[in-house]
């Protein structure tokens, strides 16, 4: 049997499954006696899972910083770099709390969600053995929509690091990213935030204000500058395809195991003896490229993704040579590998129903909000596809089966 | 590993048809809120209040739809009076607790909205239906 010709058949068999067990579940629930009871949906959020795959080809590590004498032997050492990374990330929400003010007109709102991600970086020097550094975190997030023009979003995100390279014995590093923010739309097309951020993404700790402009709404051609996330042009084309031109910084700081001995203490003063088992690699580029997101439904969403990165760096830190230093690492290897093409794709599903918010401007400002800030400090984001664009022209409406529409009309409107 | 790969890819595939195909009537619904904003006319003040309502409002009825579907959506048949008067009554239920939502929202639509722009939203609601309506007969005939 061909290759193509056993996916066929495990289609065939899948499909028979699906239906005898729907017809199954069917038949099953004539004859149950007991009523059902169908809820209205709890929450505006879905449960969201999103999938990220980022590759960019080696490129010559230049520009060395420092001028330690184990600057050189360090670059030999490392040869070459590329980067692979992929991270599943998801966001669940928790409660839900929709109030009306006593005449209806104010609509507020409170959400409360749980956030995760686990990102995997291969940053691959020819010169030394692969290796393979996670990223596990687990975050709450809080969003409060005063139902007038503010929303205000907290969210904090704790997060090991690890070398998870077969045989490294690294330990982890638990680290925290955080963001509050405030966000004002004085009109539909118009938005501005205001907040801090505690992000690793610049490749060391830093705290960093969040100043944040769109200019036109969010559910048709935009421009926004989020400082420190991401500058976009956004472009819908229709419901199903989203253009956006973009420029983001990419990149972390994680945990690496010295067992290639990277970092060797002989070379410095006033450190450790021994050489230590983990080091820190910090990395940071910046990406501008163009994005397609295709979105057949609200529930699924994909995206293709190329462009340069540029402004990249690299950094490796030791404990040891960062003894009682309090705040940012300081490196003890530093460089600029060139700059390269990139290609970044990803998925995103959303799972359950949510209540409705269509032509909800307050609604898709929060949608937006928790969509631009990822979990666990990644800068990935999963699109809007949980935005509908407007669409007037009710023709489009073609195909149409009564079952489709059977919770929008009654049986006897026909 | 290819093997598990080839199933979660047709799995991917099968669900991706699945929630498709539900989507259109996700697709109706975001249309009627096109149409309605054309017919309406409401500034962004009304937009602002009008729309959370509506789609609360619209919720509430989709879920007492649902459930009645859920319940007496298959029958064809009764085996027992007992089983008709339920049905009955159910659907009695469902309608009187749809008259009290419309009666309900449509006091709060008037404090949003004013008296003409809510009796202009019946109408806008009215002829999607018709639209709506036309179109599944078309596809059913």
């Amino acid at each position: 049997m061909s290759y193509r010709a056993k996916i066929l058949f495990r289609i065939i068999i899948l499909s028979l499954n699906l239906g005898l067990s729907y017809s199954f579940y069917a038949q099953d629930s004539t004859k149950t006696k007991t009523k059902k009871r169908i809820k209205e949906p709890k929450h505006f959020f879905s449960n969201t899972v999103f999938v990220d795959y980022y590759s960019k080809p080696s490129a010559d590590l230049n520009k060395p910083v420092g001028d330690r004498k184990d600057t050189s032997r360090i670059g030999k050492q490392l040869g070459n770099y590329g980067v692979t990374q992929a991270c599943i990330s998801f966001y669940s929400p928790l409660l839900t709390i929709n109030k009306f003010n006593k005449d209806s007109s104010v609509n507020s709102n409170f959400h409360l969600l749980l956030a995760g991600t686990a990102y995997y970086l291969q940053p691959n020097f020819s010169g030394i053995s692969k290796h393979t550094l996670a990223k596990y975190g687990l975050g709450i997030r809080a969003i409060y929509n005063t139902g007038k023009k503010s929303i205000f979003f907290i969210e904090s995100t704790p997060f090991l690091t690890q070398d998870i390279t077969p045989g490294s014995a690294a330990n982890g590093t638990l680290r925290m990213s955080g963001t509050i923010l405030w966000s004002y739309s004085p009109t539909n097309e118009f938005n501005f935030r205001l907040g801090a951020t505690k992000s690793f993404l610049w490749g060391n700790r830093f705290y960093l204000p969040f100043i944040g402009v769109r200019f036109g709404r969010v559910d048709g051609l935009n421009f926004s500058a989020q400082f420190p996330k991401n500058v976009s042009l956004t472009l819908p084309i229709n419901n199903i395809f989203r253009l956006s031109l973009y420029t983001k910084p990419q990149g972390g700081l994680f945990n690496f195991s010295n067992r290639d001995t990277v970092y060797n203490s002989k070379y410095y003063r006033n450190t450790n003896i021994s050489n230590e088992k983990v080091i820190h690699f910090g990395r940071y580029e910046l990406l501008s490229g163009l994005r397609i997101d295709v979105v057949p439904c609200k529930w699924l969403n994909f995206y293709v993704s190329s462009g340069f990165s540029t402004k990249n760096g690299i950094a490796f830190y030791s404990n040891g040579f960062n003894r009682n230093n309090k705040v940012r690492y300081g490196e003890f290897y530093g460089a600029s590998p060139k700059p390269s093409v990139y290609t970044n794709a990803g998925i995103t599903i959303r799972i359950g129903r949510t209540k409705s918010y269509y032509n909800n401007k307050n609604m898709y400002e929060v949608i937006d909000l928790n969509n631009s800030i990822d979990p666990g400090d990644n800068n990935v984001n999963p699109g809007n596809g949980n935005i509908v664009i407007p669409k007037k022209n009710t023709k489009a409406i073609k195909s149409l089966k009564p079952s489709e529409v059977q919770d929008l009309i009654d049986a006897n409107d026909f | 590993m290819k093997f598990k790969l080839n199933y979660i890819f047709v799995l991917l595939i099968a669900l991706c048809f699945s929630k498709v195909a539900l989507a259109q009537a996700d697709k109706v619904d975001a249309q009627r809120v096109s149409f309605i904003t054309d017919k309406v006319k409401l500034t962004t003040t009304e937009a602002q209040s009008f729309w959370p309502l509506y789609n609360e409002y619209n919720d509430k009825v989709k879920a007492l739809r649902k459930n009645f579907r859920a319940n007496y959506g298959n029958k064809e048949d009764f085996k027992s009076d007992k089983e008709a008067e339920d049905f009955i009554n159910a659907e009695i239920n469902l309608k009187q607790s749809e008259v009290d939502l419309k009666k309900e929202y449509t006091e709060k639509f008037k404090k949003v909205l004013g008296v003409k722009k809510t009796a202009m939203l019946r109408k806008a609601e009215e002829e999607f239906l018709r639209i709506l309506i036309n179109t599944a007969k078309g596809n059913g005939s």
